[in-house]
């Protein structure tokens, strides 16, 4: 590269019109600079249900340390080991954060908060999730990122309450979690080889799955026809309205014209459709699901997605606990001859291990100094908070990847004062620092606390030590 | 414009480019001074009914062009820089800086301020020294109003007058003069599909099979603002409804092409190459699923042809036919009703809607589902023919009419309970999440139970004196309460002496069967009301105290849906708790068989001290006097109460040794005052209700004793108009007003049409206060005279 191109380059990406420059403009410039800030963000949610226990995921050396008076405490974590179920994460130890304190109160406590986990607010009750009241966390996050499927929502199970003994569901569904926006659902995908047709069907898939895209284009165009035909028939103050609609296929279109535009980058990125896809068993079609969301973030198709890991029905066959699902052992009750915190640990084992796998693809691929984790974030809670049937007096959380250099949480353990105490914060907080950090400048995200309103505890915007 | 509407927020009018980004936040301010954009025959009585100022300048047009920098610069001298100066600058606004470059934009906001205080004659204050002559005040007024309506289209004040919360800048009086003799009509329209058409159209399809019905997600929500929602002009479909609709289509389709595969889709999908009499079945069939009528000749040439060709593209008859099946899902009149008027043109230039057009106006405007057999036979070609066919839905009780009910939720907003955010702490610390919505329930059965009745509606919702509290309603059976009551009284004497603490949610089989043979209540029993031992645990918590105290439990026992989501009301744990607010107790409260019944005519009267309304106009940890007195002013005195303006940062003062009526203290101050006497007055009586709906005389946190007095002004009727002692005061005084019921009817047209009121439909209305007040306050004489009203049946242009 010459120096000329190099400085022009530089140039662009630090003015005023870095943000308007071309996906690919943009990874030439963040080559030139090296700057993280020029390489899109990713934003990996992936949400379990029964609770995540923090006990379970501190390190023993860390269990009785308190932060002193308001100040969180914050330990490296290459000082300490990490407990038996997170030991895959070993190697990843400098980009691991351990969060823990955050407390979720203005949520429905109990078996799920629904929306409330990444949309800090009450939903009616367990058997229903209610309306989102905003975009949730990790819909937002990823809006700042356009790309051409926007946020990709991926599910093994659906509501965390569901009927008892459900099967694993087909096709779209609505768990409940994620949010575009106010009254939006964010619609995930429970079958990995529907998926896989959604989101690498324009260039490859099965041949049924390739015929159908192009057969919808084709439908598209047809309705767009008969869209510009009744525009001739009403009035000029009614058109308006059929020019939105018609706009609305012209996006889609729009949409599907630049993923025929990147048909070679996904061909190489797409993973191979295997019988796994298809398959009865969870385990199986989790791991499908994470496949698809490695070859979804690395071909840039999205820049965030949301796996919903299972729900209270679900029953893990594939880990050999057969007898009891996720709520009779969030309750207690042992299964296959192991108590109910041993199959706990074997679940999240699993998930860890999910976790890592996804990690590795990203720290494969480079990216200017570093590699794609570096500019990734995965977040692995629970929508129930700290337990079975949480209190949400806190809300663990595990947090992998670089966070693009803009959080103090890669390589920390953190734990916030306890609730109620001065210094303490709520998960409205921690997101807020979240979104603050990734340069959304919102005041407060989410709902407040009234009981820590009424003790006069501040409760609004980010907590500044997190962000860098 | 775009970007807002795919958030699903409506449409939000363009701004001139550069303005601060505040304005487009809050626009709302901006739009206070609408008056000024007005098209010219809307402009004179709204300036009247502000002031009484007429802005003589403008329609002059002869007038020379007002030069700023001088006139208004020493307009503002005289007359505002003492307090809009250097020195005091009262409310963050300096006159003496203003630039005059209005029509670029610049300093937009408070052009807007200027322009409405000087307009209506709020400013300079009554108290000032001295007052500008009407000849200047008009010449100031005529040259911002100018100036800004250059900084706007005015396709976007057209916009601003279609929404809802405009409706009142038409003066009251003048509707209802009878001077107008316009004949009336409605614009042709495209009127989006209502959110509950389309539910009933999947459930149509989809029967019981619940996985598919989960799937299948409301593609035209509303946003539930306060007021009426849906508007024909503010609801657009844009991409995201699109992707739903796409989403939909699919399940749709699938599902139809599995499923109880209707006789028509079977021919084809069985038939190797199908021939034209059976794709035509299919397309027919899937129009009158979907579309509810039958194609046109050229729409059924158009997708035969369509569905010919995708079957040989997919080389496969079911992906072919599957295509052309979902395409018909997504065609503009599966997202919009048209109502353009095809029928025939009269000699005013109005066109009547169509025979197919007025069936579905009908029917839509009434039930949720495509006419039935009777509306599409008949002729419908006088407003006699449109009237027999209203009061023969009307009068049908086998039809389901929900769109009755939804329009006295969205008038009154009492359904909005829910939807405030309650700390459960406060409330009995219980999980508050069942309680609005079994509070909404009860006040929905006192709508039905006054509709039923049908006479003085509107007297009544605004003073009953009776209301209903764990009840089944008016449909409720008197001999299965009975036998419930019978059931569960076995069922305590079986376990009163049985450890039922203990009990595991999931029942033993010996321990069920021995509670099936207690009563065949509960071998009846609908599954998600069975027996388990969460219930029994609730029974025996309530049950034992009722028999001890020799009161009648409560038996209610109901489904509500909430969205797409079944609402259990079963337990006894729920329903004791709700009592709560209407200061019940449930170890004393003896449910009455026979209800509604007078609960405290001291405490309550009518639908505005009912615990649902006190809620849903309540905030977070407070009373809402403020919003409660606008609601009055608005939707009863068809008053109009301007927002906040931008330079105010409205927030009550906190202070644990004051009431909320002392901590408003503030609003008295004369620039506040000008604004807040219109709504406090009103609201404040219904201090005499804490936030959650309860009946108090003193304040929780201040301990200090509840002034719930006010003011009532502007009904017109000078009988009414004066001091009042409390909300039931007041909601009695209402209750008499002709002016609320006028604005009541106003409501009720906004809803049936979809749109504002125009001074055109000055006759539709007239007729319509006439017939409710003919037939002795019938809701139902009022809604055939709205329905066979020419603004129903006619359709022209209105003129910009």
């Amino acid at each position: 590269m010459t120096p000329t191109r190099r400085t022009f380059l530089k140039s662009l990406s630090l003015g005023s019109g870095g943000l308007l420059l071309s996906p690919l403009i943009r990874q030439l410039a963040a080559e030139v600079t090296g700057s993280p800030e020029a390489f899109p963000q990713r934003f990996v949610f992936l949400v379990k249900s029964s609770g995540l226990t923090p006990a379970a995921i501190t390190p023993k050396t860390l269990l009785d340390k308190k932060p002193v008076a308001a100040t969180p405490l914050v330990a490296s974590l290459k000082d300490h080991a990490l407990p038996d179920s997170l030991k895959a994460l070993e190697p990843f130890k400098d980009q691991l954060g351990i969060v823990q304190g955050f407390s979720g109160k203005m949520c429905l406590a109990g078996h799920t908060s629904y929306f409330g986990a990444m949309g800090v607010h009450a939903s009616p009750s367990e058997t229903s999730s209610g309306n989102p009241l905003r975009a949730t966390l990790d819909t937002r996050l990823s809006s700042r990122q356009p790309s051409p499927f926007g946020h990709v929502g991926l599910a093994l199970r659906g509501r965390a309450v569901g009927g008892a003994g459900d099967p694993i569901p087909q096709g779209t569904i609505y768990p409940g979690l994620s949010a575009l926006a106010a009254g939006r659902e964010l619609p995930f995908q429970a079958s990995p080889d529907q998926a896989y047709d959604q989101l690498f069907g324009s260039a490859l898939g099965s041949a049924q799955g390739r015929r159908r895209y192009d057969l919808e284009s084709g439908m598209l165009d047809f309705l767009s026809d008969d869209i510009r035909r009744l525009q001739k028939e009403v009035t000029a103050s009614e058109q308006g309205k059929l020019d939105h609609y018609l706009l609305a296929f012209e996006e889609l279109q729009e949409r599907r014209k630049k993923l025929a535009t990147m048909q070679e980058v996904i061909k190489n990125g797409a993973p191979e459709l295997t019988d796994t896809f298809a398959s009865e068993l969870g385990t199986d079609r989790l791991e499908s699901h994470f496949t698809l969301a490695a070859s979804c973030l690395i071909t840039g198709l999205s820049n965030g997605v949301t796996i919903r890991m299972d729900n209270l029905e679900h029953v893990y066959r594939g880990l050999g606990l057969t007898e009891q699902n996720v709520h009779a052992i969030g309750h207690g009750t042992g299964s296959n001859g192991k108590s109910s915190e041993e199959c706990r640990d074997v679940i999240r084992s699993y998930h860890v291990k999910l976790m890592v796998g996804l990690a590795a693809k990203l720290r494969s691929v480079p990216e200017g100094d570093g590699t794609m984790l570096d500019n990734t974030m995965i977040v692995y809670l629970s929508d129930a908070g700290e337990a079975h049937h949480g209190a949400l007096h806190e809300w663990p959380f595990l947090v992998l990847g670089g966070c693009g250099g803009r959080l103090n949480i890669p390589g920390n353990y953190i734990r916030m004062p306890d609730y109620g105490n001065p210094g303490h914060g709520t998960i409205g907080n921690f997101y807020t620092s979240i979104l603050n950090a990734y340069g959304d400048p919102i005041e407060h995200f989410g709902d407040p606390d009234f009981e820590l309103e009424r003790e006069g505890l501040p409760q609004r915007g980010p907590v500044s030590s997190l962000i860098i | 414009m775009n970007r807002k509407l795919s958030e699903g927020r409506g449409m939000v009018p363009n701004f001139p480019s550069g303005l601060n980004p505040a304005i487009l936040q809050g626009y709302r301010c901006v739009i206070n001074s609408l008056f000024s954009l007005l098209a010219p025959q809307l402009l004179a009585p709204v300036m009247l009914m502000l002031g009484g100022i007429v802005p003589a300048a403008a329609e002059d047009e002869s007038s020379p062009p007002f030069e700023h920098g001088a006139f208004l610069q020493t307009f503002f001298e005289s007359n505002c820089v003492k307090c809009h100066g250097a020195k005091k600058a009262k409310g963050g606004i300096r006159l003496d800086q203003m630039g005059g470059k209005i029509a670029l934009g610049h300093d937009f906001e408070t052009w807007n301020a200027i322009h409405e205080q000087l307009s209506s004659g709020e400013m300079p204050p009554e108290d000032a020294k001295a007052q500008p002559d009407a000849a200047e005040r008009a010449k100031a007024v005529a040259w911002i109003g100018g100036e800004l309506e250059k900084a706007q289209s005015s396709e976007r004040v057209q916009h601003l007058l279609s929404q809802f919360a405009f409706g009142n800048h038409i003066e009251h009086e003048k509707l209802f003069s009878g001077e107008i003799k316009d004949l009336p009509f409605s614009p042709p329209r495209l009127w989006r599909i209502n959110p509950n058409i389309y539910e009933r159209t999947k459930h149509r399809i989809l029967k019981h099979h619940w996985e598919e019905l989960q799937r299948v997600r409301q593609p035209f929500a509303l946003e539930k603002r306060p007021g009426i929602n849906d508007y024909a002009a503010d609801l657009l479909a844009d991409s995201a409804t699109l992707e739903t609709l796409i989403r939909n289509a699919r399940t749709i389709v699938e599902h139809q092409l599995s499923n109880d595969v209707a006789e028509a889709l079977r021919a084809v999908l069985e038939s190797e190459k199908p021939g034209t009499k059976q794709i035509d079945a299919a397309v027919q069939h899937q129009f009158k699923m979907l579309i509810l009528r039958p194609p046109t000749a050229a729409e059924l040439v158009r997708y035969r042809t369509y569905m010919l060709r995708t079957i040989a593209e997919a080389k496969s008859v079911r992906e072919g036919m599957a295509v052309c099946l979902k395409a018909i899902a997504l065609i503009p009149e599966a997202i919009y009703r048209m109502e353009l008027g095809l029928g025939p043109e009269d000699q005013d230039g109005r066109r009547r809607l169509s025979k197919n057009e007025l069936a579905f106006a009908i029917s839509f405007a009434l039930t949720d589902d495509p006419p039935d057999a009777a509306l599409w036979e008949a002729k419908l070609e006088t407003a006699e023919s449109v009237r027999t066919q209203v009061e023969r839905i009307l009068d049908e009780d086998e039809i389901a009419k929900p769109k009755i009910l939804r329009f006295f939720q969205e008038f009154f907003g009492y359904h909005r309970a829910p939807d405030v955010f309650k700390d459960a702490k406060r409330y009995e610390n219980y999980d508050w999440g069942n309680v609005p919505y079994q509070l909404v329930h009860e006040a929905d059965l006192l709508v039905l139970h006054i509709l039923a009745r049908d006479q003085d509606v509107l007297h009544e919702l605004l003073t009953t004196k009776k209301y209903f509290v764990g009840h089944f309603g008016s449909e409720g059976d008197p001999q299965e309460l009975e036998e419930r009551l019978a059931a569960l009284r076995l069922l305590h004497d079986y376990w009163k002496d049985k450890p039922w603490r203990e009990l595991k949610y999931e029942l033993k089989p010996e321990v069920r069967a021995d509670i099936e043979a207690l009563h065949p209540y509960f071998r009846t029993q609908p599954a998600k009301h069975r027996m388990s031992g969460g219930l029994i645990k609730d029974y025996m918590g309530y049950l034992p105290v009722c028999f001890e105290n020799g009161i009648r439990p409560m038996l209610a026992q109901f489904t509500l849906m909430e969205g797409e989501r079944e609402r259990n009301l079963t337990s006894a744990h729920d329903q004791r708790f709700f009592l709560n607010a209407y200061n019940l107790k449930f170890d004393q409260f003896d449910c009455p068989t026979e209800q509604p019944f007078e609960l405290n005519p001291k405490q309550r009267a009518g639908l505005l001290t009912h615990p649902a309304w006190l809620i849903a106009h309540s905030k977070n940890t407070d009373t809402n006097p403020i919003t409660r007195g606008k609601w009055i002013r608005e939707r009863l005195l068809a008053g109009h109460v301007p927002d906040v303006p931008i330079t105010v940062n409205a927030v009550v003062p906190e202070d644990p040794k004051k009431t909320l009526r002392e901590r408003f203290r503030p609003t008295r101050q004369e620039e506040c005052w000008r604004c807040h006497k219109k709504m406090n007055p009103l609201g404040m009586t219904f201090e005499a209700y804490d936030d959650f709906g309860r009946f108090r005389t003193a304040d929780k946190v201040s301990g200090r004793p509840i002034d719930a007095s006010g003011h009532l002004d502007s009904t017109g009727d000078d009988r009414l108009d004066g001091d009042v002692g409390s909300a039931v005061e007041l909601v009695q005084r209402l209750g008499q007003s002709e002016r609320v019921r006028q604005s009541f009817v106003r409501h009720a047209f906004r809803y049936w049409m979809g749109r504002n009121e125009m001074p055109s439909d000055s006759v539709t209305l007239i007729a319509a206060d006439q017939a409710y007040l003919k037939s002795g306050g019938s809701f139902q004489s009022l809604l055939v005279s709205l329905i066979s009203s020419d603004s129903f049946i006619y359709r022209k242009q209105a003129k910009p």
